[in-house]
């Protein structure tokens, strides 16, 4: 009786779902399944991330020199209100521009100090009622290590500076 | 978050076998004599059978209400990834100079960047995403939200620096709209469902596993990596103040990194496995992500969030939604 009650309610059900495939549907599921895979691996073996969403999973797959160093990146400011030296706040609700991109794209960085001048205008658009930016110094610290343990005090350098214009 | 599964049951066991075997026996049988009739040396029978466990494995039937949640899963997370997680995409439209698009990017004639393509694909995700997570209009308000979303991670990795955590949520939402109709309510399961899910639990294994091929590229040796100083420099750059002190220590460094590379290799095994060692699995790279994210902020959560393709979510519905199980039969009966 159950059973013959839950048949008549599927059966009277206006819209089902499809619950198979075609030959159509199998067959570009699998030669989507091809093609995505190859992607990946064509990625990879490139060792490019430029071929996003389908790029190498190259984050942190660089072997560091147990001996070498260890350098990070980033921007030192002087203030309108005459502050020196503030960090640069470089991620997405500071300056919409993130420090791994700025070292991603260092060498224009170097090339055009006066890039940094987007910097300081994404910095005055995003929050114009802060203190803003007159003078930007590209900055790097390079950490020595020995045998995976760092030694000394990091090494600063000014990479690049710009005189930021209104 | 897991323990209330039932780990008897689990994605792969509920209806593989019987769509590779259902069809595939007789086909097979009857080619395979036909070859050794003829005596032909390729076994055609054999491929057939390959062919049919391949289909099988890639397309095994899932009920829809699994899909139904991962549906309002995803569709939610990606309100939050498009406003806490890769945020930088309206900022970024202050500062087009800096735009170097991506291949796909300069393949297709896609929009420079803008503040105002920024805020009109966000207010469309937003739109889509609300409407795709309720399980209505699931192919437009899926197409549409699939479309804008891609374009939003361009826009926002675009800026010289592409992350990885987004390979499975990427082709969630292109693979997703692609079942078409999926309610909580709705009895039995499909095919397409299974091929949609397997293609996220995939791209989730990939994520570890090519990050374990890239090692290897780049380094020349498959375990070259492992020995070197990545977790120092890592640290060095970005530790939380939890994770400091380990820099004193950095044999227990290359410990971790022997580990994580193990692991990352051996990742391909939880696509193959049921019951506790599935969640074994899970529990190693689950607890992995949230060890990256306490030493160094760094949560992959666009994956985490994909690994719920693994789990039959449907068993933690109450009991009024459970039916798809049982009713299966009585449809067959029908």
């Amino acid at each position: 009786m159950r059973t013959l009650l839950r048949v008549r309610i599927t059966a009277l059900r206006p819209a089902r779902p499809r619950t198979r495939l075609s030959r159509w549907g199998t067959a570009w599921r699998l030669g989507l399944v091809v093609v995505g895979l190859v992607a990946l691996v064509h990625g990879t073996l490139r060792d490019s991330d430029d071929f996003f969403p389908f790029g190498s999973m190259a984050q942190y797959a660089s072997a560091h020199d147990l001996n070498g160093t260890t350098r990070s990146t980033y921007i030192l400011a002087d203030t309108e209100s005459g502050e020196e030296d503030v960090r640069v706040p470089l991620n997405a609700t500071g300056t919409g521009i993130g420090r791994a991109e700025v070292e991603g794209q260092l060498g224009d960085f170097l090339d055009d100090p006066s890039l940094m001048q987007v910097i300081a205008d994404a910095y005055r658009d995003i929050h114009p009622e802060r203190d803003q930016y007159t003078h930007l110094y590209l900055m790097r610290d390079v950490y020595q290590l020995e045998d995976g343990y760092v030694v000394g005090e990091p090494e600063t350098t000014l990479l690049a500076e710009w005189e930021v214009v209104r | 978050m897991t323990r209330r599964f039932d780990p008897e049951q689990d994605v792969a066991s509920g209806s593989e076998p019987a769509v590779g075997s259902a069809s595939e026996p007789l086909g097979a049988d009857a080619h395979g004599v036909a070859t050794r009739v003829a005596g032909g040396s390729a076994d055609s029978g054999t491929w057939r059978r390959v062919g049919s466990h391949v289909r099988a494995w890639w397309m095994p039937e899932l009920p829809f209400a699994r899909v139904a949640i991962m549906r309002a899963a995803i569709y939610l997370f990606l309100l939050y990834d498009i406003f806490y997680l890769r945020n930088d995409v309206i900022p970024h439209g202050h500062t087009p100079e800096l735009y170097e698009p991506l291949w796909i990017g300069r393949a297709l004639p896609l929009p420079e960047p803008s503040v105002g393509l920024a805020q009109t694909l966000q207010v469309l995700i937003v739109v889509g995403s609300l409407v795709a997570a309720t399980g209505r209009l699931p192919r437009l308000a899926g197409w549409t939200v699939a479309l804008c979303y891609f374009e939003w991670l361009i826009l926002s990795m675009s800026f010289g620096k592409v992350d990885h955590d987004h390979l499975a949520l990427v082709i969630a939402v292109f693979v997703l709209p692609t079942i078409g109709r999926a309610r909580l309510s709705d009895h039995g399961g499909s095919p397409a469902a299974g091929w949609a899910f397997r293609c996220i639990q995939v791209s989730v294994i990939f994520t570890y596993f090519g990050s374990a091929l890239a090692k290897w590229v780049r380094n020349g040796a498959p375990f070259a990596w492992a020995n070197g100083a990545v977790l120092s420099w890592a640290f060095i750059r970005r530790a939380t103040d939890l994770a400091r002190w380990s820099l004193d220590y950095p044999w227990l460094l290359r410990i971790g990194q022997w580990v994580m590379l193990i692991a990352e290799f051996l990742s391909p095994i939880v696509l193959f496995v049921k019951g506790k060692w599935l969640y074994f699995g899970a529990a190693f790279f689950l607890t992995f992500h949230l060890v990256t994210y306490l030493t160094l902020g760094i949560h992959f959560l666009p994956t985490v969030i994909c690994w719920l393709a693994f789990f039959p979510t449907e068993k933690l519905l109450p009991g009024r939604f459970r039916h798809t199980s049982d009713q299966q039969p009585v449809e067959h009966a029908a």
